[in-house]
């Protein structure tokens, strides 16, 4: 038995991109839209109060059966398929991308131009912040350029962090308060953030933004938007004797022996950096044996992130660990450098710590500490204040940083999975110990204006916030997507969100994703008509 | 039709709407079906808890501490997955019940104590009742582990009391309530001082 899915658009994956994507297109247009998704649903709100219960007393994931079992990747990933995506684990922090970030080629000499300045992708900014409710400060304008207001005042500094603003300032660095999509007011009828302090993994109240809301709102009875879960997308299949994409075949647990085909007139690959990639090279065929949206060789290449060098800091006042473990001060001055004579590009955050305050079973004579003397000794060594500081700097890629298929691992259906591996390019190589070196000599700097000591730095190997892997271009011998998220190879197949982005950054990227995945959705959306009052709907049908 | 767990969690949360939960909704870290069994003997983990947790929390502090300590024991699950963040693509999981191990040990410590001088654990001076569990612990090493994965119960309870709340607030003499829902707009205040009898 087949069953077939027939709808105007089908969107693979539902993360936050795939949220913010069929968001818009059911508001402005008539369009009826499957999305597809290959894991469960998310803990409901309702349960989150008692997932993270368990959590914080046990450790244990409070997002049970967020993964398909058998299906992840040879390499460093993160895991997470369900509804929501990765965002329903994500910390809540949105800051944008830079100006320079679009334009490393001209600016820098390094690596490549996207093809879209920051500017056309700013109203896009804005509308991911107002979609998502983002809470924020205008940071100095020349630092922290936006045409519109954050849609929700800032999340307030805390008490530890009004003291370590002052302390961080004393260099001549501004900061101000991260901008994060968590309600400093109730928004969207969610309530205002309470600091519960678990922001990530899990919010219990639903003060952060992830994308289960949205589609808890779009896909109501009636609705035109579709939500299918546990249902793998295997492959792609071009109609014959045209390169448009026709269907996808997908499989689920639930039905194996009933293949589901799904057709639609628009396919959005919304899987984010390594399962969008891996769908185009899953989907090769005898008449695109590289797999699809692959002329020019780079589906699965030019993926990066940002790695970070990180200090723990002794500051010379009393601080109360606690209090708001997951906000932090930002600074955008160095990613914002003007000339550069070695490339470097990095953010600065702030956070308060308890880190080397902790109580502990022995101190540093080795004596055992019951009772009295570990509280004692906890005081004591608690007694200055701790602050983290972390800088991300940006980290090139080389054309082979990527995913390919695995020669040997298979998923449950016997199909490949990706074999994951990221690859510095040469000048990121070059520059890595050099850039490493100057930013534990910019808080060396810090703390020295501020009084302190450092009691700890480390470097993190992990390239955080993924992208690349479908990379947008002008050119389609040299990317996989035009500056829309269209393919060069499939005129109805999009790609959107990280695997499109040409560059990492230095900053956490999702509201950039995001950002991309709205202009993205605004070209989808021109090849339907304006929104009727009657929505369409997506029609199935089942046949033998 | 019969509705099996996924297919009823499923549609329950297909029906719902968008709600905005009271703020600071109590959550229970719930029940463990096999809960029966991972119980130790009270009197004696409280004599082990006269002489390991602070002095400053008085009696009724402390009964509170080793009341929701056997409670955090009752609901502990066994290889449940854990929580895997960003990086990591491993599943891991909590590891086996610590409670048998622990009561044994909670037994060994009143055998050796009326060996020692014919009282029970309960029944003797803090003074040696101190001494023997410093015994126990000679060999520990490094900081303060997990509390299901501490090898002896006295570590057990001193890990779990360190992570909570009260504990933080009773180190820094403040009522900072780390990981309870507090106003957001009472974020920017030095948390108040601690009152009596914490």
């Amino acid at each position: 038995m087949r069953r077939v899915i027939e709808s105007d658009i089908c969107i693979i994956g539902s993360g936050i991109t795939a949220a913010m994507v069929a968001e818009k297109i059911a508001e402005e247009r008539n369009a009826s839209i499957v999305v597809v998704e290959a894991g469960d649903r998310a803990v409901p709100l309702e349960r989150r109060q008692s997932t993270r219960a368990r959590f914080l007393a046990y450790g244990e994931n409070p997002w049970p059966g967020d993964h398909v079992d058998g299906h992840t990747a040879d390499g460093i990933q993160s895991r997470s398929m369900c509804v929501g995506g990765m965002a329903m684990h994500w910390g809540g922090v949105t800051p944008r991308f830079s100006p320079e970030d679009f334009r490393l080629k001209s600016l820098y000499g390094v690596h490549e131009d996207w093809p879209l300045t920051y500017d056309q992708l700013e109203p896009f900014f804005v509308e991911a912040e107002r979609r998502m409710g983002v809470a924020g400060e205008q940071g100095p304008p020349d630092l922290d350029p936006r045409s519109a207001p954050f849609p929700l005042p800032p999340i307030p500094l805390s008490w530890n962090l009004k003291l370590l603003k002052a302390w961080v300032e004393k260099s001549g660095i501004p900061f101000w308060s991260q901008p994060s999509a968590k309600n400093s007011v109730p928004f969207g009828n969610r309530p205002a953030c309470c600091r519960n302090d678990t922001c990530s993994p899990i919010c219990p109240i639903g003060a952060k933004y992830s994308p289960d809301f949205t589609w808890n709102a779009l896909t109501g009875a009636g609705s035109k938007v579709q939500l299918l879960t546990r249902t793998l997308v295997r492959r792609l299949v071009p109609a014959d004797g045209s390169d448009r994409i026709e269907l996808a075949t997908a499989s689920s647990p639930d039905s194996p022996d009933s293949p589901v085909e799904l057709r639609a007139r628009t396919f959005v690959i919304a899987c984010g950096y390594l399962w969008s990639p891996h769908l185009l090279l899953l989907s090769a065929s005898s008449r695109y044996p590289e797999g699809l949206a692959n002329r020019s060789g780079l589906v699965g290449k030019y993926m990066t992130g940002h790695r970070s060098v990180q200090v723990f800091v002794k500051v010379p006042m009393k601080l109360y660990p606690g209090i708001n473990v997951h906000h932090s001060l930002v600074s955008k001055r160095y990613m914002r450098p003007g000339r550069l004579t070695r490339y470097l590009r990095h953010d600065l955050r702030v956070w308060e710590s308890a880190s080397g305050a902790e109580p502990r079973l022995r101190d540093d004579q080795g004596n055992l500490l019951l009772g009295d003397e570990m509280l004692a000794d906890w005081r004591a060594r608690a007694a200055s204040g701790r602050a983290r500081m972390r800088a991300y700097y940006d980290v090139l890629p080389d054309r082979d940083s990527g995913i390919t298929l695995h020669a040997s691992a298979r998923n449950a259906w016997g199909d490949p999975l990706p074999d994951l591996v990221f690859r510095d390019s040469s000048i990121s190589r070059e520059l890595r110990g050099w850039s490493e070196q100057q930013l534990r000599e910019r808080f060396e700097s810090i703390v020295r204006a501020g009084g302190g000591e450092i009691l700890q730095a480390a470097s993190n190997r992990f390239q955080d916030h993924p992208v690349g892997g479908c990379r947008m271009g002008a050119d389609p011998a040299a990317s996989v997507c035009d500056e829309w998220g269209r393919t060069h190879d499939h005129e109805n197949l999009f790609v959107v969100g990280a695997p499109t982005c040409v560059s990492g950054s230095c900053a956490n990227g999702t509201l950039t994703f995001a950002a991309l995945s709205l202009r993205s959705a605004s070209q989808i959306g021109d090849a339907f008509p304006p929104a009727a009052q009657a929505g369409a709907a997506a029609r199935q049908t089942v046949t033998a | 039709m019969s509705l099996d767990r996924r297919s009823f969690l499923r549609n329950a949360t297909a029906a719902l709407p968008v709600v905005a939960l009271p703020a600071c909704a109590p959550g229970s870290a719930g029940t463990s079906a096999s809960s029966g069994a991972r119980t130790l003997d009270p009197a004696l983990l409280r004599a082990v808890a006269d002489v390991t947790l602070p002095s400053e929390l008085d009696a009724s502090a402390r009964e509170r501490a080793v009341t929701e300590f056997e409670r955090w024991l009752t609901e502990f699950t066994p290889v449940a997955e854990r929580d895997h963040g960003y990086g990591t693509g491993d599943l891991t999981y909590t590891g086996p019940d610590p409670a048998p191990g622990w009561r044994a040990q909670l037994e060994a410590l009143d055998l050796e104590s009326k060996q020692r001088f014919a009282r029970g654990l309960a029944e003797i001076g803090t003074g040696e009742r101190q001494r023997m569990v410093r015994a126990q612990l000679r060999r520990e090493r490094g900081p303060l582990p997990g509390p299901a994965e501490a090898q002896h119960v006295a570590l057990g309870l001193i890990a779990w009391w360190s992570m909570t709340p009260q504990a933080t607030d009773l180190c820094y003499r403040a009522r900072i309530g780390r990981e309870t829902c507090r106003p957001l707009d009472r974020t920017g205040d030095e948390p108040a001082p601690l009152g009596q009898g914490a």
